[in-house]
């Protein structure tokens, strides 16, 4: 990119910027082709835009399917509202897809053995966190020194002295 | 002794970084492996014969690759498709994923046509079945129509080595033992 506008004159910018948008349009064809819309009920409904934001969109994988306009995502859409308008649960549309995609699908995966360290890693490192500071500490409070047989007097003489 | 800890704190994310380095984090690992392929049954290109089905898969080893004419990607794995299929290596089924007939066909005729049938999925839903979330992808299947192994991403001679040929080598009975 560097290069390529160097070696463009800077006065056809707005012409690079135009091929370089029209170059982007048949990606953009792509994304169109999609199917009617299928109805749901309003509590369907609700559960369908309560469900989108929790499950990662596999193309882009830091996005939803909520807001993802990659052809798949828009694919499982319709999927789900298909699923949903037949009467599935939630848990059977989230097990549809994970039969399909892994736990992956999943923005909070599940408990189970493959996910335990995920779920209990954190409190792992809070508890060894604790234990070195623990035995961090009592090593300190066996360093310092028994204060109790300070010569008050002498004390006050050295600090009066310093002044 | 201070620096014992930090020290090994140090080796560890090493090894960890390293370790991760190679490693493709946009890969998923498919839930797929070791159960039988999911069902299909959908028109081909060409019509011989008109319709193909799962189980269709069956009776030997097969190479099932996702590919359309937009895809970007399928063209540098595409070579190398050709390549097996002209040492006749495996039977290689190709699903033209979300793509139409004339593209399709428009394309196999400029690039070369390694496929030993070619299945049509315009609308894509045989894509989610098998959990393809992005062309090529590449599923080899044993006899039993077991799925074995999924390369995300073009086939290379690296993938066929490590992973698809020690499968197609190991004795039939392997994939018989396990009931599916």
């Amino acid at each position: 990119m560097q290069r390529l506008l160097h070696w463009w004159p800077s006065s056809r910018l707005p012409i690079l910027g135009l091929l370089l948008v029209m170059l982007s349009l048949p990606l953009q064809a792509q994304i169109e082709r999609e199917r009617p819309s299928i109805p749901l009920t309003a509590s369907q409904q609700a559960r369908y835009s309560a469900m989108l934001p929790n499950l990662r969109c596999m193309v882009c994988q830091n996005e939803s399917l909520a807001s993802s306009q990659a052809p798949l995502a828009v694919d499982l859409r319709y999927q789900i509202r298909e699923l949903l308008a037949k009467g599935d649960s939630d848990a059977q549309v989230k097990q549809y897809l994970v039969d399909r995609y892994g736990q992956y699908v999943l923005y909070k995966p599940r408990f189970e053995p493959s996910t335990w360290l995920l779920w209990l890693g954190p409190l792992l490192l809070l508890m060894i966190a604790i234990f070195i500071a623990l035995r961090l500490l009592r090593q300190r409070s066996r360093a310092v020194p028994a204060s109790a047989d300070v010569d008050a007097a002498a004390l006050k003489r050295l600090l009066e002295e310093d002044r | 002794m201070r620096f014992a800890l930090p020290a090994i704190i140090f080796v560890g994310l090493v090894v960890l970084f390293a370790y991760n380095l190679n490693r493709d984090p946009t890969l998923v690992p498919s839930p797929l492996i070791g159960k039988p392929a999911p069902a299909f049954d959908l028109p081909t290109l060409g019509g011989q014969p008109a319709q193909m089905s799962v189980a269709d898969l069956k009776g030997r080893p097969v190479l099932v690759n996702f590919f359309a004419s937009w895809c970007v990607s399928c063209k540098i794995e595409h070579p190398y498709l050709l390549q097996l299929a002209r040492e006749d290596r495996v039977p290689i089924i190709g699903i033209d994923y979300k793509d139409t007939d004339g593209a399709a066909r428009q394309w196999l005729a400029q690039h070369g046509d390694p496929y030993r049938r070619v299945v049509l999925d315009h609308v894509g839903d045989m894509g989610i079945n098998w959990g393809v979330y992005g062309v090529p992808e590449t599923f080899v299947l044993d006899a039993q129509g077991v799925i074995r192994y999924k390369q995300v991403g073009p086939m290379t001679a690296e993938a066929w080595r490590r992973h698809v040929e020690p499968l197609l080598q190991a004795p039939q009975s392997t994939s018989v033992k396990a009931p599916s």
